[in-house]
């Protein structure tokens, strides 16, 4: 049953005629392995081409009347977005992209949600509160269990899956540095017993089925990466003893993850999933205190500052090129960014939410975009 | 209660231990350890990180 959404979008991309059949990953295949990456890699592309034509010019707002102080979203299968606050309220916001309306849904007890994952396995967004993960079933739009942190803490940062869509990981954040790992399935979590080997902030899967994150406070290590297959913990090597350092980091087609700068960092750094290491891509760059970065449809990396520290910019950056623009932005303290079926990126704070329109967006790419809607829960 | 006790140079901040509090202590290049005090310790404000 969970699995007839993909039959339909895959049908509606061969009537498009783009692309051709076998390009993209078979997405009812539960289990992963680098073949469906791969394909993700040339599908993206063949769409998400810097130079397709695709601009993004000024940013919009879209609503000013979030519920709580919203922190975290994701994007769903359903073209919803859920966005959850830190604290202090048990109700979170559901902004539909296909009719521009909000809905809201109160769950059992508050949020504190600096993290949110959506997995297309399940149809469930998961979002952390206190020392709980609630789990919202993205069908109908109901909370229909909560799953306690096995770490026993408060606080606590959730991941995507690995090549096995069953699981999503987590950590315990600043105050428990260890792995632990969701079943999805019977919606139990247990810990991995695996150090981190220092505070983790924001993370990403790779194309390999590890999940990369970036170091925190605690941590001399620019990025923390799961090894979900064995299970262990590896580094990124090539960054440094550099703490307080990244914390936002994309997948490009190019097969590399590019990671903009936080906390005391300065530079741009790819990172080759091969052999887990890190070459700087740009040096000096002015803006310091990203928080997300999104892969746009024109191909370029779409990073946000987090900070009061930050710009009121979107620091844009072409890796092919390597140049590095900026559009202005209403805030500096974004945490999440998603791009929609329709190209548009979106992005919020507080009671905010924002958008950057795509125009010009050619046919193929917005049926891509319409299936990477799932896609998207692996390798944002 | 947990704390973050947060150090700069030759300040020292004692704060709860959330992650606003987390987000602004790297912001700002304070180095923190978590301690445990008691409930009733007054705390420095966030605004103190700031």
């Amino acid at each position: 049953m969970i699995f007839q959404n993909f039959g339909f979008n895959r049908q509606l991309i061969k009537a498009a005629g783009a692309p051709a059949a076998g390009i993209f990953p078979d997405q009812s295949t539960k289990v992963w392995t680098s073949t469906e990456t791969d394909q993700w890699l040339t599908a993206a592309s063949n769409v998400f081409t810097i130079g397709n034509g695709v601009t993004y010019s000024s940013y919009s707002t879209v609503s000013t009347a979030l519920t709580g102080n919203t922190i975290a979203g994701v994007l769903a299968r359903n073209g919803k977005i859920y966005i959850a606050g830190d604290s202090g309220t048990s109700t979170i916001n559901i902004w539909n992209t296909n009719n521009n309306t909000n809905s809201t849904l109160s769950l059992s007890g508050n949020t504190q949600a600096y993290s949110m994952v959506y997995n297309d396995y399940t149809k469930c967004v998961y979002i952390p509160g206190n020392g709980i993960i609630y789990v919202v079933d993205t069908l109908t739009d109901t909370q229909v269990t909560t799953i306690s942190n096995p770490l026993g803490n408060s606080y606590f940062q959730l991941y995507s899956s690995g090549y096995d869509a069953q699981y999503i990981y987590g950590t315990g954040w600043f105050q428990n540095n260890t792995w632990f790992r969701v079943d999805c399935s019977n919606n139990t979590a247990a810990s991995l017993s695996i150090g981190t080997g220092g505070d983790t902030l924001n993370g990403v899967m790779g194309r390999n089925g590890k999940i990369y994150v970036g170091g925190g406070g605690g941590s001399t290590n620019g990025y923390h990466v799961l090894n979900t297959s064995v299970p262990q913990n590896e580094y990124v090597s090539g960054m440094g003893n550099i703490s307080d350092s990244y914390r936002a980091a994309a997948n490009h087609y190019n097969g590399y993850l590019y990671t903009m700068p936080a906390y005391g960092a300065s530079k741009i750094y790819l990172m080759d999933t091969s052999n887990n290491s890190a070459t700087e891509a740009r040096g000096a760059v002015t803006d310091n205190r990203i928080g997300t970065t999104i892969l746009g449809a024109d191909g370029q990396i779409y990073g946000f500052g987090n900070s009061a520290n930050a710009s009121n910019n979107a620091n844009v950056y072409d890796p092919v090129n390597d140049v590095l623009n900026y559009i202005t932005v209403p805030q500096r303290d974004f945490n999440w960014s998603v791009i929609d079926a329709n190209g548009h990126i979106y992005f919020g704070q507080g009671g905010n939410l924002y958008k950057l329109t795509a125009s010009n967006v050619p046919s193929a790419t917005l049926t891509a975009l319409a299936e990477m809607n799932g896609i998207i829960a692996r390798m944002r | 209660m947990q704390v973050f006790k947060l150090i700069k140079e030759d300040k020292v901040l004692y704060v709860d231990a959330t992650p606003k509090a987390y987000y602004a202590a790297l912001n700002n290049g304070w180095a923190y350890e978590i301690n445990e005090v008691a409930d009733d310790t007054i705390l420095n404000t966030l605004e103190d990180i700031n």
